[in-house]
């Protein structure tokens, strides 16, 4: 095989943290920090890190509102984040089926 | 059921499993045989609405430990037809109740309509636990469903008051309900010092 055959994996989605907490929101419609925390098995301090550089990439959204009066941060996968995930999965997909 | 979907079973199997609906509807239960008990069975059709007495309980219980989540549209369109279906099924069916029972009566005669009468409101009841075995895909609300059918048959056939299965569901629900509380908040708190 060629090395342009080859498809370029996501190297900021192919991270095993990150990949694990956008498994979970890819399937939901939006999860508050203690869901995503008590599902992933991460640790708080990575998962925090883990969420902000989501957001700073435009993969997931962060919405604060309040709810009985206390403050609630949800995160949701954004457009563009369902658009890469669905581009990885292609990506990783193609190498998988090449494997003997 | 692709990968995507068992996943997302998965995840929401595990958000029944605080217990706290259990606890609502065992309450339900029980307060239907009181009520039964007490010849105020006009105001059992209160209980229709008992369900949304389940959102602030489980938000001030469950939440603060599980976290909030929001599931897909496909899940609460899902939801919200099982609910439906539920209501109506179970009016149907207890208008078929009234109705074959009043034709019963008449043909029948009153003894052979007394002989099984008193556990029909318990059957009934086991629509609704059938459709929330359904909506919550909880195994254990087979079992609910299957006490409220036995334990109805059993008061028809031996005829006792028609309260009884209320008060021996009510009883089962709500000790299944404590006991997934129980281990809900030992899970939680264990995750908790992990953490830590």
């Amino acid at each position: 095989m060629a090395a342009d055959t080859i498809p370029e994996i996501d190297g900021f989605i192919h991270e095993a943290a990150r990949l694990r907490v956008l498994a979970l929101l890819s399937v939901l419609g939006r999860a508050d920090f203690m869901y995503v925390l008590r599902q992933s098995g991460l640790s708080r301090g990575n998962l925090s890190v883990q969420m902000q550089k989501l957001e700073e990439a435009d993969i997931v959204s962060v919405t604060k509102e309040l709810a009985d009066g206390r403050p609630r941060t949800t995160y949701a996968l954004t457009t563009n984040g369902r658009k890469v995930l669905r581009a990885y999965k292609k990506a990783v997909s193609e190498i998988l089926n090449v494997l003997p | 059921m692709s990968e995507n979907e068992q996943m997302e079973t998965r995840l929401y199997g595990r958000y029944w499993d605080d217990g706290v609906l259990d606890l609502i509807s065992g309450a339900a239960l029980v307060l239907v045989g009181v009520l039964w008990f007490f010849d105020m069975a006009f105001l059992i059709g209160l209980m229709t609405i008992w369900p949304v007495f389940w959102f602030p309980l489980r938000r001030a219980s469950a939440e603060p430990r599980a976290g909030y989540v929001e599931f897909s549209h496909q899940r609460k369109r899902r939801n919200l037809e099982g609910i439906i279906a539920g209501y109506i099924v179970f009016t149907a069916m207890a208008l078929l109740a009234v109705g074959g029972g009043a034709h019963l009566y008449k043909t029948q005669g009153g003894d052979f309509v007394a002989s099984f009468i008193n556990g029909v409101p318990g059957v009934l009841a086991s629509i609704l636990a059938l459709f929330a075995t359904w909506i919550t895909m909880a195994r254990r609300f087979y079992v609910y469903t299957a006490t409220l059918v036995i334990s109805g048959l059993v008061t028809g056939l031996a005829q006792w008051e028609p309260e009884v299965p209320f008060l021996c569901a009510g009883v089962v629900v709500l000790a299944m309900g404590a006991m997934h509380l129980h281990h809900f908040i030992r899970d939680a708190d264990a995750f908790e010092q992990a953490q830590q």
